[in-house]
């Protein structure tokens, strides 16, 4: 029977890893992701799932004994935050390179330095080009069954490619909310076998991984790659349809709010999303046409289903939790990629906010509709690209 | 010489066509590893020649599973593939039993992997880990390792007219390993298979982390001709520079004591990297050279009567 | 491009740049580096394979033949040119070679 329990969100995607029952974990204690690996261990220790725990010394040797294990045959999974992340980065490529479908909860949270503790997506963000899936989630249900569908997506035949389910560290990882897990043999059910190729424990057909690819090969192997992360897309509809029927609620590559009229759009991922809605509510109450698209599939992109379901959108605000220095934040510079075929294409603007945690709140989202409103009426965006709830302004 | 004649009767793991240096001794314990066990074997490097010179697309040297993944993580991956190993004998008990061996050179060892290494064996995973030291960072072009003895002349560490190459000594990892408290760890050299192969043999086979540390001239970093590095290696054991010893669960065996020691100048001074030491200025590098080999060549010694 | 070297096209390859038939490197000939070449003499070796265990490109080849106290054993056949580098290592550690009344393997300078 699926149980209806008040759970945090890292201990949600602790239940969802014992569910899953990975092969192998390896992992290192980083704020906020280290409740996964403190509840998965229990679960080790009462004997509850049977994987080898490999409590490593670092995050650079936790994603190594994943892509060894991996290589190996394995169902692999870790869990990690910032800096963990940071110092995993090489592996990270050498993951992908190896079309290994590891799965990782990114638990986001801001990078050093100054050093800091609460969530931004930096993180995640700078691992945008790694060759990862990457997932997001705006609350604990969410992580949960991204979770769930995570090995059905990153295992399938089409895609082979390893998976970042990303969610906002305290504010979802440390919250308790009531939400439905779902019953073990069911989830299971869904999951399906793992397959490996080419493992390395099949001595017969003795396999190298890792070789040296020069000139003549690189390229090729990047193709195929590239190629995989495309599969991926239809992949992420199919399971989640998948999932749908099975669990009733249903997931798109990124969640349409009130959107089909709307002409004042924000485009944002992650927890914020819960206050745009609220004030979204709020402001179609008072007749005004604002609406969200909330970001969920951040790679592979979905440059042309973004751009159709923001097509009657007059003014679009794009939210980045995370700033790329010297550039446009991450989220816009790829939402204006997806509108610049569009005709006519709306106007658009950047607002970067909650670095470190810096909290946006209710009033400071109304604030933010207030202006794309001026804007629209005056038919000009004063500044392209700002911060939010910033000092000196 | 029946050894010899037992692992004659074996599949190498170790194919020709590699492209190793002319020369390269390295091959010499690669070739060896299906050779001295009836186990199934997986193998694991860390960036170095070893693995670029084994592996270039689409041609692998390796008869046996094998895996790179980077320079500082060949314990760490192959704690990863050990695991597996793992899961599956406890799903199958049936299932031939494969150990797992890491492979890295200095650089990637006593340097930059010394962090996975130390704590892959901490854990106790079930997996030799082999460093094979030549004594720089010899795939990127020799330069100086952790590794690299006092007075070598590397391209970070080179001799210039007021200082005659590295300033430093080698740091002991087989010491730091020994400090481990883990099942085996041991010294051999690619100039006495029959003694190496043994060490491999026990690596391989004990249910445990085990360390072995073979030295393994470099014909382009040492500045020897193509065909010394059996004899170079052979002069560094006859001189107490790298001794041959093991540390069977905590006890020393020194495998081999010359009958008189040589001096440590009948090594250096063969090499190029030390030729700059024959200038008298630099005499003094030679007698401190010396007298580290004496002291921890006495210290050894001394362990072997404790136990 | 791929037609005339003989390259395979990105579809064709692995997952992951995995290499499937490990121990392929033996297609390789690494015999063309060589400017020396070791002659081994077959009338002076004693079979101690100590030229197979350190050669470095497992050029030695091996078959079964028997002591002279007529026990199985394994016999150095020839030298595969198609790998020897001519490192000269086999030369230099043949332990007949080091007693110096005779050569077991020669070391001759590769003809041009």
């Amino acid at each position: 029977m699926p149980e209806t329990r008040a759970i945090t969100g890292n201990g949600a995607i602790a239940e969802a890893m014992r569910q899953i029952a990975p092969d192998v974990v390896a992992a290192f204690p980083i704020t906020p992701s280290t409740q996964i690996i403190e509840d998965f261990a229990g679960f080790v220790a009462d004997g509850k799932v049977d994987t080898e725990l490999i409590t490593v010394e670092s995050e650079h040797s936790a994603m190594s004994a994943c892509i060894g294990a991996s290589a190996a045959g394995g169902r692999v999974m870790t869990a990690t935050s910032a800096n963990g992340l940071a110092l995993m980065w090489e592996m990270l490529y050498v993951a992908a390179g190896m079309r290994q479908p590891i799965l990782v909860a990114v638990v986001n949270r801001a990078l050093s330095a100054p050093i800091n503790i609460h969530c931004d997506h930096g993180d995640s963000m700078g691992a945008r080009d790694a060759g990862w899936i990457q997932i997001y989630a705006e609350n604990n249900q969410q992580a949960y069954d991204n979770m769930i569908m995570a090995p059905a997506i990153a295992g399938h035949a089409d895609v082979r490619l390893p998976l970042m389910v990303c969610l906002d560290g305290f504010i979802i990882s440390h919250s308790i909310e009531t939400m439905q897990l779902e019953e073990d043999r069911q989830v299971q059910a869904f999951i399906g076998e793992h397959k490996a190729f080419h493992s390395l424990l099949d001595t017969a057909n003795p396999s190298s991984w890792g070789a040296l690819d020069l000139h003549d090969y690189y390229i090729e192997h990047k193709k195929a790659q590239q190629v995989a992360m495309a599969n991926a897309k239809p992949v992420i509809e199919e399971v989640s349809e998948r999932f749908g029927k099975e669990f009733g609620r249903r997931y798109e590559l990124f969640e349409s709010y009130r959107l089909d009229d709307a002409e004042r759009v924000v485009v944002a991922i992650n927890s914020v999303a819960g206050e745009l809605k609220e004030v979204i509510d709020e402001l179609r109450d008072e007749g005004e046409k604002v609406g969200l698209l909330k970001i969920r599939v951040f790679r592979p992109f979905p440059y042309a289903e973004i751009a159709a379901a923001l097509k009657n959108s007059k003014i679009v605000t794009v939210l980045d939790r995370s700033t790329s220095m010297g550039a446009y934040g991450p989220l816009f510079v790829e939402i204006c990629s997806s509108l610049y075929d569009a005709n006519p294409r709306p106007m658009l603007y950047s607002r970067t906010f909650g670095l470190g945690g810096r909290e946006l709140l209710l009033d400071d989202i109304r604030d933010l509709f207030e202006e794309s409103k001026r804007y629209l009426n005056e038919g000009k965006i004063e500044k392209t690209s700002d911060f939010l709830n910033v000092r000196g302004g | 010489m029946p050894k010899l004649q037992e692992m004659a009767k074996k599949k190498t793991a170790f194919s020709s066509g590699h492209r190793l240096c002319a020369g390269c001794p390295v091959p010499i314990f690669t070739k060896m590893l299906t050779r001295v066990t009836d186990y199934d074997i997986v193998v694991g490097s860390a960036t170095g020649c070893l693995e670029v010179a084994s592996s270039i697309f689409p041609y692998s040297a390796w008869n046996v599973p094998w895996i790179h993944t980077a320079f500082e993580n060949a314990a760490a991956t192959m704690s990863g593939v050990e695991a597996m190993a793992r899961v599956r004998s406890k799903r199958n008990g049936n299932a031939k039993k494969i150990k797992c061996v890491a492979i890295g050179g200095d650089g990637g060892t006593y340097d930059i992997g010394i962090q996975a290494l130390s704590a892959a064996m901490e854990r106790g995973h079930d997996l030799l880990y082999i460093c094979y030291d030549n004594g720089a960072y010899m795939n990127t072009g020799i330069q100086r390792s952790g590794a690299t003895p006092l007075g070598a002349a590397t391209t970070t560490t080179p001799a210039g007219q007021v200082i005659a190459g590295k300033q430093q000594q080698r740091k002991d990892l087989s010491k730091i390993m020994v400090a481990h408290h883990i099942d085996y760890v041991a010294q051999a050299s690619i100039h006495d298979p029959i003694d190496l192969s043994e060490k491999i043999k026990k690596g391989i086979e004990l249910d445990g982390p085990a360390f072995l540390n073979i030295l393994s001239p470099c014909v382009p970093g040492w500045r020897i001709n193509p065909d010394m590095a059996v004899e170079s290696a052979s002069l560094a054991v006859e001189t107490c520079f790298w001794p041959l010893y093991e540390v069977d669960s905590g006890d020393y065996t020194v495998n081999y004591k010359p009958g008189k020691k040589r001096p440590v100048s009948d090594w250096l001074l063969t090499q190029g990297r030390f030729r700059h030491l024959k200038d008298p200025q630099w005499a003094h590098l030679i007698d401190e050279f010396q007298s580290l080999i004496d002291e921890q060549w006495d210290w050894l010694v001394a362990q072997e009567k404790k136990a | 491009m791929s037609e005339k070297y003989g390259l395979k096209n990105w579809q064709e390859l692995a997952l992951g740049g995995v290499i499937t038939d490990g121990g392929n490197a033996a297609d390789y000939e690494t015999g063309t580096w060589r400017t020396w070449r070791p002659l081994w003499r077959q009338e002076s070796c004693i079979n101690c394979l100590r030229c197979w265990v350190f050669c470095p490109e497992g050029a030695f080849v091996l078959k079964d033949g028997k002591t002279p106290a007529g026990k199985d054993r394994k016999e150095i056949k020839q030298i595969d040119y198609y790998y020897c580098r001519g490192c000269g290592l086999c030369v230099r550690e043949c332990p007949v070679n080091k007693k110096g009344k005779k050569k077991a393997i020669e070391f001759v300078r590769e003809e041009t």
